[in-house]
């Protein structure tokens, strides 16, 4: 039935990405089109959604690598430094008997990203190949994305955290490592990544599809 | 409803956009070129960092933890281990280490590890800090020689390591005394070195001591240096008083060394690196004038030789001249007799300064000349409680004219009894002649004599019973001496009366008695 539907695309209409008014779009301007209520740009769709967000896929990808295998956290105590990256921490939890605490970090700095980052992919993937499988739950999953995102910041809050708090000098102190910085940045690029797709681009493509 | 759109448009007359694709690649892919060149940054910091893996064996692993404990250079972490695994024989642990980079160059063949923990020995404690921080793998890198893989770590700290300027040099000793590998060597009693090890000889003869001496004190060790033993007390009881001599309290513990040059002699020069000296006793032996000729000597008693052992001094005038080297026993075939041939050293340079200057034949002449005056040699009892015996050297102008005769090419010293045994040939001489007494003759006289005294007794007996009986109360002789005595009492009483009638009548002499 969608087919019978007129979009505001079709009718020639913008939306305004910050207060949802909805303007005529002046389809041989030039000049960049603004909103005549709040002033910001306007577009049919986010500008070169597919790409960035791909581009933002591959960084946290790259960056997800040296976040895993280079040390999160680098503890003194006593003396006697120990680094640890994620997996190592987590295990350490769960040999000690916190499994909460592992589970949590295991989900947070773990499955979180990494299923982040699966999802967009997927997202991109059957986006740019046209798919109409599925597409409202393939919206519901970005929306999951979305909001699963910022949990993975924890670990590097609670690195933060830690560093502040543990300064004993030597009896006991915590450094960050690079391994955190790398995390962070994973983190960063897939919420900007999971901002960048337009998933409207998922129902578009069942627009064109009923045009053939 | 799309159609209405695009047919609206001609109508109004607005012309169509022309959509032009963005040319290029959008901005946004400069985000993963620079994670990915970070990334890159970081893979290849990683990979440039990691040296080379090596393998250490050590007897156990205590504190050693994969992936904690590190190698150390100088408190620089220069590697970590990685791994620590048992070997296929049980008997030893497989400690994988990954190396930093660079390492490679200084670990050759004779780069050593060993473990750092806390160590209390005598004298030193050590590796404190490992208490709070974990024990590590200390490196000793030697630069320069081939790559080895595989090493055997020390099980104990190594005293010296090749970054310690000094010099190691040899000492041989007879015994190993109190020495411990770390024993402290002193010079003018400041600590100037350290015993690194200790092994018996090859031929097992000594006992070989490595020790390294500091700069700058090892240009101290020169030719003519002098090592003894300091080890704990040296008490001397000398007739200046009792005097006693310790270089330093750790010395008690773990023994010690000390070296210095004998005062009158020259240093000499500065010794080379792994120069072997001799380890003497104490100081007073080490200072004692240098020996280096020995003259061997062949001594034949003819008494026994129990109580003269090998080492024993052989004195002259009660100044050691050299040492007994062997005791045997030797049995002559041709003249079925058993002889006991001593085998001596005597050491010329004691009483002559410039012995070895002189000529062999010098020597020889020297010696019979010597024999020519009397130059004997006299087993004598050094000590009274255990018979223990030494050779003595004297002049005996008066004894047998004897030569040096030689035997195997050694020349053998003519000998005299010793004094024991000269008294106890002069005691057998008396006891012989006195066994030519006739005793048994003797004794037969001596029965004789008294059985004819026996006789003269009884007939004493009998004269003497004879003359008692003569005297008797009642035997005639006493009453005729009573009698007699009694008829001399009256003529005695008698001769008073008549002297008293003379001194009242004087003229009764002429006149005759009145009536």
């Amino acid at each position: 039935m969608t087919d019978t539907l007129m979009t505001a695309a079709d009718a020639g209409l913008l939306s305004c990405h910050s207060c949802s008014l909805l303007t005529e779009a002046q389809a041989g301007a030039h000049a960049e089109q603004h909103c005549p209520r709040c002033g910001s740009s306007l577009h049919m769709r986010k500008p070169n959604s597919l790409a960035r967000t791909w581009a933002l896929v591959i960084a946290a990808f790259i960056c997800y690598i040296p976040a895993n295998l280079l040390p999160m956290t680098a503890v003194t105590s006593l003396g006697n430094v120990q680094e640890d990256t994620i997996m190592s921490g987590v295990i350490y939890f769960l040999q000690h008997g916190d499994w909460p605490i592992g589970l949590v970090i295991l989900l947070a700095s773990i499955v979180v990203p990494l299923t982040k980052l699966f999802i967009l992919i997927y997202l991109l993937i059957s986006v740019q190949r046209k798919s109409q499988w599925r597409p409202l739950e393939r919206t519901r999953l970005y929306r999951v994305t979305e909001a699963i995102g910022r949990w993975s910041m924890t670990d590097v809050y609670v690195v933060t955290i830690l560093v502040a708090l543990v300064r004993l000098g030597n009896l006991a102190s915590i450094e960050a490592g690079i391994g955190a910085i790398f995390f962070g940045a994973v983190v960063v690029l897939t919420i900007i990544a999971a901002l960048t797709f337009d998933p409207r681009e998922i129902w578009d493509n069942m627009e064109s599809t009923n045009d053939r | 409803m799309t159609d209405n759109i695009a047919g609206n448009a001609p109508e109004n007359d607005i012309p169509e956009a022309v959509v032009k694709p963005r040319k290029g690649i959008s901005i946004v892919w400069i985000i993963p070129i620079v994670a990915a060149l970070i990334g890159a940054w970081v893979a290849y910091k990683a990979v440039s960092e990691v040296g080379p893996t090596i393998f250490i064996s050590f007897e156990d692993a205590e504190g050693l933890v994969a992936g904690k404990t590190k190698i150390k250079y100088k408190d620089v972490e220069v590697g970590l281990v990685t791994e620590v695994d048992l070997e296929d024989d049980l008997k030893h642990v497989r400690v994988t280490v990954q190396m930093h980079k660079g390492a490679k160059g200084y670990l050759t063949e004779k780069t050593r590890f060993w473990v750092v923990k806390a160590r209390i020995s005598a004298g030193t404690v050590s590796g404190l800090g490992t208490l709070l921080g974990g024990a590590y793998i200390a490196i000793d890198p030697v630069n320069g020689g081939k790559f080895v893989k595989d090493y055997v770590g020390l099980e104990t700290v190594p005293i010296v390591t090749t970054d310690q300027p000094g010099q190691h040099f040899i000492l041989q000793a007879k015994r190993r005394g109190s020495l411990e590998a770390g024993a402290p060597i002193y010079f003018r009693q400041i600590k100037v070195g350290e015993v690194v090890s200790y092994q018996l000889s090859d031929d097992t003869e000594t006992v070989d001591f490595k020790v390294f001496i500091n700069e700058p004190h090892d240009i101290k060790v020169s030719e003519n240096t002098r090592f003894w033993n300091a080890s704990g007390l040296e008490v001397n009881l000398s007739a200046a008083g009792f005097e006693v001599d310790m270089e330093s309290a750790v010395s008690l513990l773990t023994g010690g060394l000390s070296f210095g040059v004998p005062p009158d002699s020259p240093p000499g020069d500065v010794a080379e690196e792994n120069k072997v000296f001799m380890l003497h006793e104490n100081r007073a032996d080490a200072y004692a004038q240098k020996i280096t000729i020995r003259n061997k000597f062949l001594l034949y008693f003819d008494g026994t030789v129990r109580g003269l052992e090998p080492g024993a001094p052989v004195e002259f005038r009660g100044i050691t001249m050299g040492r007994v080297v062997s005791v045997d026993l030797g049995f002559d075939e041709d003249s079925q007799e058993f002889h006991l041939p001593v085998l001596i050293e005597l050491e010329p340079e004691r009483f002559s300064q410039d012995y070895s200057d002189r000529t062999e034949a010098e020597h020889k002449s020297i010696n019979e000349e010597l024999v020519a005056r009397g130059l004997r040699a006299q087993l004598k009892t050094g000590n009274i409680l255990t018979g223990m015996l030494y050779v003595d050297l004297e002049f005996f102008p008066d004894a047998d004219k004897e030569e040096i005769r030689m035997v195997d090419g050694t020349p053998v010293l003519p000998t005299v009894p010793t004094s024991i045994q000269e008294i106890t040939r002069n005691v057998t001489a008396i006891l012989d002649k006195v066994k030519q007494v006739p005793f048994d003759k003797i004794g037969a006289d001596m029965t004789r004599v008294i059985a004819n005294l026996d006789k003269t007794m009884v007939q004493a007996d009998e004269t003497l019973k004879t003359i008692n009986n003569m005297f008797a109360d009642d035997s005639a002789i006493s009453e005729e001496i009573k009698t007699s005595l009694r008829e001399l009492a009256d003529a005695a009483r008698s001769l008073r009366i008549l002297s008293d009638y003379l001194e009242r009548h004087p003229e009764a002499l002429l006149r005759g008695k009145e009536k």
